[in-house]
């Protein structure tokens, strides 16, 4: 049943992200080639491997910190990339003086900082899965704090280009950026594959793993340096773009199972449509404009998570 | 043969007094080998000590030629496996997939994995719910089930920390029977009780000599007698600060703590 059900979701993902470069607004018939070749399928592999790294990421934080709640925005990942590559593009008057490789290198820098805090508390021994969340808010507080006080350092122009780049958004012209993220993602997505059989026994507990022989502390810091390179390169591309890695993991465990052999690459594949869905809504709901897909994400996040938590609790 | 586990001079820091102290204990799988003592007394600390979960450790605790405290977890996982007191029931989480972490020190394929968890699954009559998830099972089915991890981890010994916890007297009769059986099987067995009147039911008449106590109070050993000993009463006495009487029932000795007359 989960097999058909699984495959149903394969299929009908794949087929979504297949359309989405043809959904939108009617093509005028000279601009046709341009419009698909270099706003919209760019666009939609921009959003495939943007939500492909959330979701995977996402689904792998939850289980090394064995809570619900962890994505790389709650341990600080996210805040750590943002503030990185806000850094880059205050002190570089909005980025025009910097190229994307700079930029994703600041970001990725930035979440690893952050994630080595959490990798810090997680490899003392005895923290909790409690305290490792809690160290990531603090360090989410700590770095939107200095983000603040670098945008109001900044003139307007820069803090206003800073602003609309921490909304969130998958426009992108060409294949330059997608070629920079797609070899980061890659990695990102493959390292988390290659942990499927040490996540699905951790699931069962940090202490019972290792006792099964998990190298408990590898695996979280592989989870978390390789979801610092992916989440870092997608934020200094895209900006931070909320709920995907929290949602997606808890929409895959519903429909089909918390195996981590589906939960895993159906979380990349689900976090991939779903984000470039977004996009699409985001590009289509409002004619003549456009509603940064960050922002989206988190209007329909919040009540999706809402529903989740109170079908969990009907559940119970 | 399974090499013995060796502990020499360990000691497990506390707040306030060390929560385990053992200047020299050999276990042999040679003998089933039950840790009785109250509450506090370092019981499980001991098991987690040995299993190298716990940071706070000095000594040397061997395995045959194996230190458990520097090895790698694949290769302590080959050495001492865990039966916890309460498995944690993951959300979501399937029996399969809780089965297959505990092959998780095995290089085999999956397609070999899944027929061992099959396999194990029949040969424990637990094959109905094999596409339940652990918050589907009973207590007494998911203790089952961590026997089961156990098995299909295949340690050369396994530590049991109270696996009878919380089961109804049937199920707990069951379950040291089950632990018995390996035993009898060659399978190396540490087991923390509460009940030591459940070890004459774990294993036939004839190899009672062969189960060994150690009492422990306050972190460190203080009994080492055979299940059989007439000094064992004495031990249990002092131990938990109540007479403990060996009477016979049946043809089977028993032993009842007296606890004092009288109303709160």
């Amino acid at each position: 049943m989960n097999r058909y059900r699984a495959l149903i979701v394969a299929v009908t993902c794949l087929l979504a992200l297949v359309a989405a470069p043809w959904v939108g607004a009617p093509m005028a018939e000279g601009a046709r080639e341009f419009i698909l070749t270099q706003l919209r399928i760019p666009r939609v592999c921009m959003g495939a491997l943007v939500g492909a790294v959330l979701g995977i990421t996402g689904a792998a934080y939850q289980t090394i910190f064995a809570n619900p709640l962890a994505t790389p925005s709650t341990v600080g990942t996210s805040a750590g990339a943002t503030l990185g590559a806000l850094s880059v593009l205050v002190l570089s008057q909005g980025g025009q003086v910097v190229g994307l490789p700079i930029l994703v290198v600041a970001a990725f820098v930035g979440a690893t900082i952050a994630s080595l805090l959490a990798i810090g508390v997680a490899s003392s021994g005895r923290a909790s899965t409690e305290d490792i969340i809690l160290a990531g808010i603090a360090v989410t507080l700590a770095a939107s704090a200095l983000a603040m006080g670098l945008q109001f350092q900044a003139d307007i122009n820069t803090t206003f280009a800073a602003v609309r780049w921490s909304l969130g958004s998958l426009m992108v012209i060409g294949f330059e950026r997608v070629t920079v993220l797609a070899p980061l993602a890659c990695v990102c997505v493959l390292l988390l594959l290659a942990q499927i059989r040490a996540l699905g026994a951790l699931a069962s507990g940090a202490e019972r793993a290792r006792t099964q022989g998990v190298n408990v502390v590898r695996v979280r810091t592989v989870c978390l340096l390789g979801g610092a390179l992916g989440v870092g390169a997608c934020v200094a591309l895209c900006g931070p773009i909320a709920f995907v890695g929290l949602i997606v993991p808890h929409l895959v465990r519903r429909g089909l199972g918390a195996s981590h052999r589906i939960l895993l690459p159906y979380s990349a594949l689900v976090g991939a449509t779903l984000l470039v869905g977004c996009d699409v809504l985001a590009r289509t709901a409002w004619p003549g404009r456009e509603i940064p897909v960050g922002v989206l994400t988190a209007a329909l996040g919040a009540p999706a998570l809402l529903v989740l938590l109170f079908r969990r609790r009907g559940a119970a | 043969m399974t090499a013995p586990i060796v502990l020499t001079d360990i000691e497990l820091a506390g707040r306030e007094r060390a929560r385990l102290r053992v200047p020299a204990l050999r276990l042999e799988g040679s003998r089933m080998i039950a840790l009785v003592g109250p509450n506090g007394s370092g019981k499980t600390s001991m098991l987690r000590s040995i299993l190298g979960l716990e940071s706070k450790l000095s000594g040397t605790i061997t395995c045959g030629e194996l230190d458990l405290l520097e090895a790698s977890p694949k290769r302590r996982a080959a050495s001492v496996g865990w039966l916890p007191q309460h498995e944690a029931r993951a959300e979501g989480v399937g029996v399969n997939d809780f089965l297959r972490g505990a092959c998780f020190r095995h290089a085999a394929s999956r397609e070999e994995i899944d027929r061992w968890i099959v396999t194990r699954l029949c040969a424990m009559d637990l094959e109905s719910l094999a596409r339940a998830t652990l918050n589907q099972v009973s207590g007494g089915e998911l203790q089952r089930l961590g026997l089961a991890a156990l098995m299909l981890q295949d340690a050369s010994w396994w530590l049991c920390d109270e696996p009878a916890n919380h089961l109804d007297p049937k199920q707990q009769l069951l379950t040291y029977q089950a632990l018995g059986a390996s035993w009898c099987e060659g399978q190396a067995i540490v087991c923390v009780t509460h009940d030591v009147n459940l070890l004459w039911h774990a294993v036939s008449k004839d190899r009672w000599r062969d189960v060994r106590i150690i009492g422990m109070d306050r972190g460190e050993v203080v009994v080492d007698e055979s299940l059989l000993s007439p000094r064992l009463a004495e031990g249990l006495s002092e131990i938990y600060g109540l007479e403990v009487a060996r009477t016979t029932e049946a043809d089977r000795p028993r032993f009842t703590m007296m606890l004092p007359t009288g109303g709160a």
